[in-house]
């Protein structure tokens, strides 16, 4: 038969028949109900506990007092949120909660005690002098386990690895009385003080004049517990190291009278304070940097954001604080998908995002792109306790990279953007570059045949010929000048004429405006007007439209082969017009076929045997066409080793009763 | 390749639109010669090759600087890792006859022209002996790149 203590919850080895249990110095057993088979044995002044880890049994014992003894994820009876189950009233501060005697069986491991059973209370009365002889090593355990509590109450990172001052001082009745000296002290206590011993010391002389004294009156109208509070350690009669104190009132009511003292946990912050003026410090610089940091917990509260987090979200920092940092995002799923990305990433590595955020205004939301570094914060038992980044508004960036049609999902480096700057220019050069020639080229031909015929030097036979070539690259000009007005308009967003076109006289008479260019090649176009006027006509600006079949057909002359034809053909599929030009030319490789619509991109091929290109006429084409609701694609089916059959679908939209 | 026969040396013009260049080709017929185009740098430097190896005559070379690499026909032969700027194909052209195949000024004079100003093309084309650079700006008379044409066939007319 053993006696167990009921310690606010837990039970300690107090009085046993086994002859076995105590022999080699073990003087206490704390049980833990409801963990399973568990214990704590005290043994030589060596803490251990003993733990079920699987249901099977298997015993494994840690020595607490080496760092991380504790099995990861064990259950804290001290932590405020893991009151043992059936024991005290949780609600209930434990130096409140009635110590009682219990009666059970302990389960001994040799000389040692691996489990212990519950059974019925008993009410023990010793006095104060039995408790000095009996039971010194219930001061090192009420201590150890009230410190610890402290310790993790007031922040402390690793709670079970106390590293403070902790002294026990016998407890005055009142705080006008003198402070009765101090009993017990933690290893190192001492030496934050600098002294050998805190033993016999009286508590008040260790602070500046009526610090302590405030604290425990704190304490006293409080629920027993007050702190932490900021003070200072007496060093030679001056107040030398930056501390905080936390103290509670214990009181152990087994006894007559009841055994009450003043636990007090001085902690040096020094470091803390230190470190803490440096990540302030570090979070000023990067506020003039516009580098903004928050630290968010899991359920995505703020409990620190940097005064540049407050100016680009839009929030307080207090609004911050009791709000998710879901709604930041325009998807409120977007954060828990950041977080599952975080979590599958390298743990020492921040993970970059480039994020589009809501900012809060007078008016609503207005959206913005933060580019965010982030990573999970854990504790120093790994798990994860929430989220911190640091972030930098993008959306000028952003919105830089989509003018110059990135597709990249993060932002670019300024290298890369630079080189696309400078591609762009180099492509704008050569535009103007190629344009010039373009027209250049034409209209020296002009003139200089004009002038043949003024000298008479164009024989009579081929003048017809060299008229329609003067009117047709004369339209060639003015076309060109017209693709160039267009980009303007484009451009420029202006709204287009919205008018009945027919589409069969606007392909036909297109195409007799090129048919002085079909001769050299021997080309020729044939266009289905039949098939045309089933479609009838288009709704849209006649201009607009025109210039998307000059710039077609003209494409489809300059990449025809020689003696080929190219047809343009009408039908309609599902109440929709769809317009087809096929011609037999070049073959498009399918890794190009998207991007000839990309502007200024020409393939290699058509570089080979069109140096004057500008790389804008497809583009044109797309772009005039989505303004009227229309979609073109392009298919390139071989039709021998090196040629194909190249086919551009326009497909307009329905017309509207 | 487009041939205009003549009992007289014809004129090689090389030049990817030819449209572009029968202002020129009315001026040379009305002077008694013939042509012969070459439309790519491809096929020009089989012509000039032709001339190296005294397989072909003509009396001048008309060349376009900027000017397509390849036919419609064999480009997509060629892998294109091997296509070159067709920007300065008629300066390799020059390069090739002068330098590379030494074809001298008395054997093929050489004409160049572009249409419009590049600075580049001009100090490459300088750096080749014994070819004249012109604009194709419109403009006529001394200086011009049909007046140089209309000497050219002149002198080789009194040959």
């Amino acid at each position: 038969m053993s006696l167990f203590l009921d310690d606010h919850g837990l039970l300690r080895l107090s009085a046993t028949t086994d002859a076995q249990m105590g022999r080699d110095g073990s003087n206490g057993v704390v049980y833990f109900p409801g963990e399973g088979i568990t214990g704590w044995v005290y043994q030589a002044g060596t803490p251990k506990r003993f733990f079920d880890e699987s249901a099977a049994g298997g015993f494994r014992r840690r020595d607490l007092r080496q760092p991380g003894g504790e099995a990861p994820g064990a259950r804290r009876p001290w932590a405020a949120d893991s009151a043992p189950p059936g024991g005290a009233d949780a609600s209930r501060p434990r130096n409140e909660r009635r110590h009682s005697l219990r009666s059970g069986v302990a389960a001994r491991a040799g000389s040692s005690v691996s489990s212990a059973c519950r059974g019925s209370a008993i009410q023990p009365h010793f006095t104060q002098g039995e408790e000095d002889a009996r039971w010194p090593s219930m001061r090192t355990c009420w201590a150890r386990n009230f410190a610890e509590e402290m310790a993790a109450n007031g922040g402390a990172e690793h709670p079970g690895d106390v590293r403070d001052a902790v002294y026990l001082a016998r407890f005055a009745a009142s705080p006008t009385e003198p402070v009765s000296p101090i009993v017990y002290e933690h290893e190192g206590a001492a030496q934050l003080y600098d002294r050998d011993s805190l033993i016999g010391a009286g508590a008040e002389e260790l602070y500046p004049p009526g610090d302590l004294r405030r604290a425990m009156q704190s304490a006293i109208d409080g629920r027993g517990t007050s702190g932490p509070m900021d003070t200072f350690a007496m060093r030679g009669g001056h107040p030398r190291v930056p501390l905080e104190i936390s103290v509670r009132r214990l009181e152990n009511p087994s006894f007559t009278p009841p055994s009450s003292y003043w636990l007090v946990l001085a902690r040096d912050v020094t470091e803390r304070r230190k470190r803490s003026e440096e990540a302030e410090r570090t979070r000023a610089f990067l506020d003039t940097v516009n580098i903004a940091y928050f630290r968010s917990d899991l359920a995505g509260r703020t409990p620190y954001a940097s005064d540049l987090d407050c100016k680009l979200t839009g929030y307080s920092r207090e609004e911050l604080a009791a709000m998710s940092r879901a709604v930041l995002y325009e998807d409120a799923a977007e954060r828990e998908r950041l977080i599952a990305g975080l979590r599958s990433a390298d743990r020492e590595r921040l993970l970059r995002r480039v994020v589009r955020l809501r900012r809060k205004t007078e008016h609503g939301h207005e959206p913005f792109y933060v580019e965010a570094d982030l990573r999970l914060v854990r504790d120093a038992r790994g798990l994860e306790i929430g989220v911190e980044g640091f972030y930098r508004e993008a959306t000028e960036r952003i919105t830089l990279q989509k003018f110059l049609d990135f597709d990249a999902p993060g932002l670019v480096t300024d290298a890369e953007l630079f080189d696309k700057l400078r591609a762009d220019a180099d492509q704008q050069k050569d535009y103007l570059l190629s344009l010039g020639h373009q027209l250049a080229a034409p209209l020296v031909a002009l003139i200089a045949t004009l002038r043949n015929f003024e000298k008479r030097m164009v024989r009579a036979e081929v003048a017809p010929e060299r008229w329609a070539y003067v009117i047709g690259q004369t339209r060639v000009c003015i076309d060109m000048v017209k693709n160039l007005s267009f980009l303007g308009r484009i451009l420029q967003d202006e709204p287009l004429a919205k008018v009945d076109v027919p589409l069969a006289r606007t392909v036909i008479r297109v195409k007799l405006d090129l048919r002085h260019l079909l001769r050299g090649k021997r080309l020729s176009i044939v266009v289905d007007d039949e098939s045309l006027d089933e479609i009838g006509q288009l709704r849209g600006d006649p201009d607009v439209l025109r210039q998307v079949f000059v710039n077609l057909l003209d494409n489809a002359i300059k990449y025809s082969h020689p003696e080929t034809t190219i047809r343009v053909t009408g039908k309609v599929v599902a109440g929709c017009g769809v317009v087809e030009v096929v011609n037999e030319g070049l073959a498009i490789q399918p890794s190009h076929l998207e991007r000839v619509f990309d502007r200024g991109y020409r393939t290699p091929q058509a570089a080979a045997i069109v140096p004057h290109g500008t790389g804008l006429g497809l583009w044109l084409v797309r772009k005039m066409l989505a303004l009227h609701s229309a979609e073109i694609e392009c298919q390139s089916d071989l039709s021998g080793a090196t040629r194909a059959r190249n086919r551009f679908r326009i497909s307009f939209p329905p017309r509207s009763p | 390749m487009m041939t205009h026969k003549s009992r007289r040396d014809p004129v090689l013009l090389i030049d990817d639109d030819i449209d572009d260049l029968m202002w020129l080709v009315e001026r040379i017929e009305a002077m008694g010669f013939g042509f012969v185009c070459a439309t790519n740098e491809a096929e020009a430097r089989d012509r000039i090759l032709a001339i190296s190896e005294g397989r072909e005559r003509y009396c001048l070379a008309v060349i376009d600087v900027m000017m397509a690499t390849h036919s419609i026909e064999h480009v997509g032969m060629v892998d294109e890792k091997f296509f070159k700027s067709s920007k300065e194909s008629g300066v390799r052209l020059c390069h090739y006859a002068r330098v590379e195949l030494g074809i001298s000024a008395a054997e093929l004079p050489i004409a160049v022209y572009t249409a419009r100003v590049d600075e580049q093309a001009r100090q490459q084309i300088g750096a080749i002996p014994d070819v004249r650079h012109f604009f194709r700006d419109g403009a006529e008379g001394e200086g011009s790149l049909d007046h140089h044409v209309a000497e050219v066939l002149q002198r080789s007319s009194g040959d």
